[in-house]
C-alpha cells in the first residue's frame, strides 16, 4: 500500500475515533495519548506518561510526553521521581513551554 | 509518604553520583531496565540518585551504555546497619532484652483509676479492688472484670454496680453508689411531738395531730408541742404518731479557749522507703512498723498516665507532751478555734439571727466566747405509752 493511501487511512480511522468519543461521551483523559500533569503551585509537578528525559540541567528540564515535549525553566530543578508511570519535578520552576511532535 | 519511606528504610538505598558521559540517557536506560530512581540532582558535571539495593547491583550495563562512571556515596536502610553492626552482641542482646521485657510487661496492669464515686473515697475503692485481684502489677489474663466487680460489690455495700474495664495495660473502675432511701417517719407508734430545747416558737405546722403552742409563745425544754392524742366528736380518744415541724427562736453559747495541756510536739520522725516497680515491693531500709503509718506514693508519671514505677515512703510520727506553747503557735490555733466555732454553729442552725462574740486572752491563754440566736427546728419524737 502507498504512503498517501495509509495516511489517509490512519486519518479515517482517527476521525471515526473522535466521533465514537463524542457519541460515547468518553472523558478525553482516558483515551488521548497526552500526558497528564498536576502542579502544585511552582514548586512540584507531576507528569504521567512521560516516555523519557531529553535534557536535564539545573535550569532546564526537558521531557518527552509522547506526542508532546515539555520544557521546564526554573532553578534548582531536581527529578524527585523518575519512571515510566509518573515524573515528578520539583524546585522554583518559573516556565512550563509545550511542543508539538506531530 | 511516610509509608514508602519506611519500606525504603527496610529494604535499603543507597546514593550514588554518576560522572561525565550522558547523564539523560543513563536515566532513561535506567527507566527501561525497570531500575527505580529518585531524589536526582543535576551539578556541573555529575548526577546524583537515590536506587535500591538490587537496582544499584544491575546499574552497570546502563552505566556502560551511556558511558558513565557511578560511584556510591552513601548506604541507606536497616540492612546496612545490621552489616555493619553485627559484631556488637551486646546492641542485639539490649535489643532483645528490650522486646522481651515490654512484651513481658505489657501483659500486667500498670494502672488502676476509678471514676463515679461521690462518697466512697478513691483509696477505699481501690483497696477493695486490690482485695479481689484487681491491682498495680496484676496479670491481665488472671483478672476476670465480672467477677472482680462482684466480689468487690460485695465488700463495699455501698456501691450498686460496678464495672471493671481492661484497656491495655490500664484498668477503669467505674462505680456508681447507691442512693439512701428516704427515712419513712414512724406512723404506727403513737407520740407526742416535744421541744428538744428551750425557744420561743416561730413557727408551727402539725401534719398530724393537734397543735398545743402558737407563734410567740416561750417553750421549756421538754413542753408539749405536738399532741399526738386527738378527742373526737363522740367524746372518745385517738392515740395517733404525732408529725409536724416546729421553728423556734433559740440562744445557744460558746466557750472555747486553748489549753496548753492539750498540745504535743513532733518528737521522732521515722521514715521507710521502699522501690515499686510493677507491684514488686523493695524496702530501701528498717521498718516502721503497721501503727499509725502515714504511706505517700509517689510514680512516674505523664500527665493522667502513671506508670507503675515510684517510690513509697512510710511515715511514723512520734510525739510527746507541750508544756510551753509558743506565742505564735497559740494565734493560729485560736484563728482555728474560732473558725470551728463558726462552722458548728452554723451547721447546727437554719438561721442565725443575731450574735455577740468576743476574744480574749484570760491568764495568757485565748478564749472565745459568745452568744447567737438562730432558728431551727426543736421538734423531737416522744413515744406515748400506753398500758395494754
Amino acid at each position: 500500500m502507498s504512503s498517501s493511501g495509509k495516511k489517509s487511512r490512519e486519518k479515517r480511522k482517527s476521525i471515526a475515533g473522535e466521533k465514537l468519543k463524542t457519541a460515547l461521551d468518553i472523558p478525553e483523559i482516558l483515551t488521548s495519548n497526552l500526558p497528564h500533569i498536576e502542579a502544585e503551585g511552582n514548586r512540584e509537578i507531576s507528569v504521567d506518561g512521560c516516555r523519557g528525559i531529553l535534557e536535564y540541567t539545573q535550569d532546564k528540564v526537558r521531557l518527552n510526553a509522547g506526542k508532546l515535549i515539555i520544557t521546564f525553566v526554573g532553578d534548582n530543578m531536581e527529578i524527585k521521581a523518575y519512571s515510566e508511570i509518573q515524573t515528578v519535578i520539583s524546585g522554583n520552576i518559573l516556565s512550563v513551554e509545550f511542543e508539538s511532535q506531530g | 509518604m511516610l509509608i514508602i519511606r519506611l519500606i525504603r528504610f527496610l529494604l535499603g538505598f543507597v546514593t550514588f553520583t554518576a560522572y561525565g558521559g550522558f547523564p539523560e540517557r543513563f536515566v532513561n536506560l535506567c527507566t527501561m531496565n525497570k531500575i527505580p530512581l529518585w531524589n536526582m540532582k543535576k551539578s556541573k558535571d555529575s548526577i546524583t540518585a537515590d536506587t535500591t539495593v538490587n537496582g544499584y547491583k544491575s546499574i552497570k550495563a546502563s552505566a556502560k551504555n551511556s558511558g558513565v562512571r557511578v560511584r556510591i556515596t552513601k548506604k541507606h536502610g536497616l540492612p546496612f546497619f545490621i552489616h555493619k553492626n553485627r559484631r556488637r552482641i551486646g546492641l542485639l542482646a539490649g535489643f532483645m532484652t528490650a522486646v522481651i521485657t515490654v512484651s513481658f510487661l505489657s501483659t500486667m496492669i500498670w494502672s488502676v483509676s476509678v471514676s463515679g464515686n461521690k462518697t466512697l473515697s478513691d483509696e477505699q475503692i481501690l483497696d477493695a479492688f486490690e482485695a479481689v485481684g484487681v491491682k498495680v502489677g496484676a496479670r491481665r489474663s488472671a483478672i476476670s472484670p465480672s467477677e472482680a466487680a462482684y466480689e468487690a460489690k460485695k465488700l463495699l455495700p455501698k456501691i450498686a454496680w460496678a464495672s471493671v474495664n481492661i484497656k491495655g495495660s490500664r484498668v477503669e473502675i467505674v462505680v456508681s453508689e447507691l442512693s439512701e432511701a428516704p427515712e419513712f417517719p414512724d406512723s404506727t407508734t403513737p407520740c407526742n411531738i416535744v421541744a428538744s430545747q428551750d425557744g420561743t416558737i416561730m413557727g408551727i405546722e402539725a401534719t398530724v395531730g393537734v397543735a398545743e403552742v402558737r407563734s410567740g409563745d416561750a417553750v421549756l425544754k421538754g413542753d408539749l408541742l405536738i399532741s399526738g392524742i386527738t378527742e373526737n366528736l363522740d367524746k372518745t380518744y385517738n392515740l395517733k404518731a404525732a408529725r409536724g415541724k416546729v421553728h423556734a427562736r433559740v440562744k445557744n453559747e460558746i466557750n472555747a479557749s486553748c489549753n496548753d495541756g492539750q498540745f504535743s510536739r513532733l518528737s521522732k520522725l521515722s521514715e521507710q522507703n521502699s522501690l515499686f516497680i510493677f507491684g514488686l515491693k523493695i524496702p530501701l531500709g528498717i521498718g516502721v512498723g503497721e501503727d499509725n503509718v502515714y504511706t505517700e506514693k509517689s510514680f512516674v508519671a505523664n500527665g493522667d498516665m502513671s506508670l507503675p514505677l515510684g517510690k513509697i515512703t512510710k511515715r511514723v510520727y512520734y510525739s510527746e507532751p507541750c508544756e510551753a506553747f509558743p506565742e505564735e503557735y497559740k494565734k493560729v490555733y485560736s484563728a482555728y478555734l474560732y473558725a470551728c466555732s463558726y462552722r458548728a454553729m452554723y451547721l447546727d442552725s437554719e438561721q442565725i439571727l443575731s450574735s455577740d462574740f468576743s476574744f480574749d486572752f484570760v491568764n495568757g491563754e485565748p478564749l472565745f466566747s459568745g452568744n447567737y440566736e438562730c432558728k431551727k427546728e426543736i421538734g423531737k419524737r416522744l413515744e406515748i405509752f400506753v398500758e395494754k
